[in-house]
This record gives C-alpha cells, sequence and structure tokens, in this order.
C-alpha cells in the first residue's frame, strides 16, 4: 500500500514511470468495470486507455482522502461510462458474444453446473438488471471493494450501497428462479 | 434454487472472483497511448471554440472583401467622373470667355 502511496506521490511530481506503473496495475481492473457496462471490448479498451490518458493530466491536482488512487480511477471510468452512452443514447450495440443466448439450463440443476458455466449465465443475468444495482454488484463481487469505497465512487452513502446489493441480489436469483423453474 | 440468502451471496461473491480473473486484457504500453494522443492531427485536438472560429473568420473575411470591392470600383470611377466634368468646365469657361470677348469687339466696332 505504501509503496502505491510512493508511486502517487511520483507520478504527481511527472514520473512518467510511476504512472506506467500505475497504469499496468489497474489497467484491468479499470477495463473490466468499463467492459461489464458497455459490453463491447474494443470500446471498453478505448475507454480504458482514455481514462488513464484523462487521469495523467489531472494526477497533479488528485488528494488522497483516505480512499486508494484507484478509487479516482474508478470514479472517472464510471463518469466515462455515462459520457459514452448519453453519445450513444438509443443504439443497441451489444457485443454479440457477449450477448449469444442465454442456454436453456432447466435439465442441469444450477447447484451441478460448472462454475464457468455459472459465471457466464451470472455475467449476462446482470446486464438485465438496472444500471445501477450493476454497478454496485460489479464493484463489490467482481472487484471486491468495500462498502466505503464503492460510496465514495458512487456518490452514494454506504447505507444506499448496501440496500442496492441487497435489491440486486434479490433480482439476480428471482431472475434464476425464472430460468430453472 | 432453494438456499439460503447467505449462501447465494457466497456463491456470487465466487462467481465474481472468476470473473475477475477470466476478464483480462493485456494493455497496450503507456508510451503507446500516449504516442496514438500525440499524433493525432492537431486540428482535431483543439477545443470546439477554435474549431469552429476559423471557418468563421475565413468566411467573414471573403465577405468583407466582397462588400467593399465595388466602393474601390466606384471611387475610382467617381475620380475620373470628377476629372473630366472639371476638364469640360474649363473649356466651357473658356468658350465663355471667348464668347463674351467677341460680344465685346463687335460691340465696340458698333459703336465706332
Amino acid at each position: 500500500m505504501d509503496q502505491m502511496k510512493n508511486l502517487v506521490l511520483r507520478a504527481k511530481q511527472g514520473d512518467r514511470e510511476a504512472f506506467a506503473i500505475l497504469y499496468s496495475e489497474y489497467f484491468n481492473p479499470i477495463y473490466r468495470f468499463i467492459y461489464f457496462q458497455v459490453r463491447q471490448k474494443k470500446d471498453a479498451e478505448d475507454l480504458a486507455q482514455s481514462v488513464f490518458l484523462k487521469a495523467l493530466e489531472a494526477i497533479e491536482n488528485f488528494r488522497e482522502q483516505g480512499f486508494p488512487f484507484s478509487s479516482w480511477l474508478y470514479r472517472i471510468a464510471r463518469n466515462s461510462v455515462i459520457d459514452f452512452w448519453k453519445k450513444k443514447r438509443g443504439q443497441t450495440i451489444d457485443d454479440p458474444e457477449f450477448f449469444s443466448e442465454i442456454p436453456d439450463t432447466r435439465a442441469l440443476p444450477w447447484e451441478k453446473a460448472s462454475e464457468g458455466f455459472r459465471a457466464e449465465y451470472l455475467r449476462k443475468l446482470i446486464q438485465e438488471i438496472s444500471e445501477d444495482q450493476k454497478e454496485v454488484i460489479l464493484l463489490y463481487f467482481v472487484e471486491g471493494l468495500s462498502y466505503p469505497e464503492i460510496a465514495e465512487i458512487t456518490g452514494r452513502s454506504e447505507e444506499a450501497i448496501r440496500a442496492l446489493k441487497h435489491r440486486a441480489l434479490k433480482s439476480l436469483r428471482a431472475k434464476i428462479d425464472e430460468k430453472y423453474l | 434454487m432453494n438456499y439460503s440468502e447467505e449462501k447465494f451471496e457466497n456463491e456470487v461473491k465466487e462467481i465474481g472472483s472468476f470473473l475477475r480473473s477470466e476478464t483480462n486484457v493485456r494493455p497496450e504500453a503507456l508510451s503507446e497511448i500516449i504516442g496514438q494522443e500525440k499524433n493525432e492531427p492537431r486540428f482535431f485536438a483543439w477545443p470546439i471554440f477554435w474549431r469552429l472560429a476559423i471557418p468563421v473568420a475565413i468566411f467573414a473575411l471573403i465577405v468583407y472583401w466582397g462588400a467593399n470591392r465595388p466602393t474601390e470600383i466606384f471611387t475610382e470611377e467617381i475620380a475620373l467622373y470628377e476629372k473630366e466634368t472639371s476638364f469640360f468646365e474649363g473649356e466651357l469657361k473658356e468658350t465663355t470667355l471667348a464668347v463674351e470677348e467677341i460680344e465685346q469687339e463687335l460691340k465696340n466696332q458698333g459703336m465706332n
């Protein structure tokens, strides 16, 4: 953690090498967070790159406020995703790979399905819940962030995040039940 | 499914870490993406104000030039006309003087 803080400090002072290390460290989490929301590999890669370019331009102004550097990056990524959907308003650009038909699984009980299969299934079901619930599921379960961090990134209270997570799990469970019954 | 909320939450947690390990890309080198940004044509990197201001300024110059050009032609024509007018005025004056001289001469001859 101290090593990261040191890297951030160096990057703030204009050390490109330090920023490059932060970039390789955080690129994948930021890419994943974006990819699950924009559903296009190419767009997700471009957006993730633009997040780091914005961060590079603004890192001088970054002030540590008790949250990891990644929270700041997630916030930039979140705004980039919002801007992306504003620009693409009315367009559906789903990646066929992402949105291929959800297989009929009634023959195979959920508990007995492989982890890979359940992950793929859940990834698709996540697209069917509301945007704010999806965001919390991604940050909490996929990225493993804490409630305070998610609250900081999304600008909501911790209670609101807990409530959203509870509702998201309920929705997912209902959807699985619906498909399996 | 007939198991508890807690079990389901743990399951989603497991699936989440599975997705985390499965969804990765090899990022392009940072120097590459900074390079791409720098290689963008500069015009398109400018703020929207300047991108609009330059064509508008060129258009305004063309309009200004077009609007002023005929005035210059008329100015030249007016000057030429004035030059010609003053020439004819001089001629007329001279002719009038000559006529007056002849009249005076005829008057003198008549008196004698």
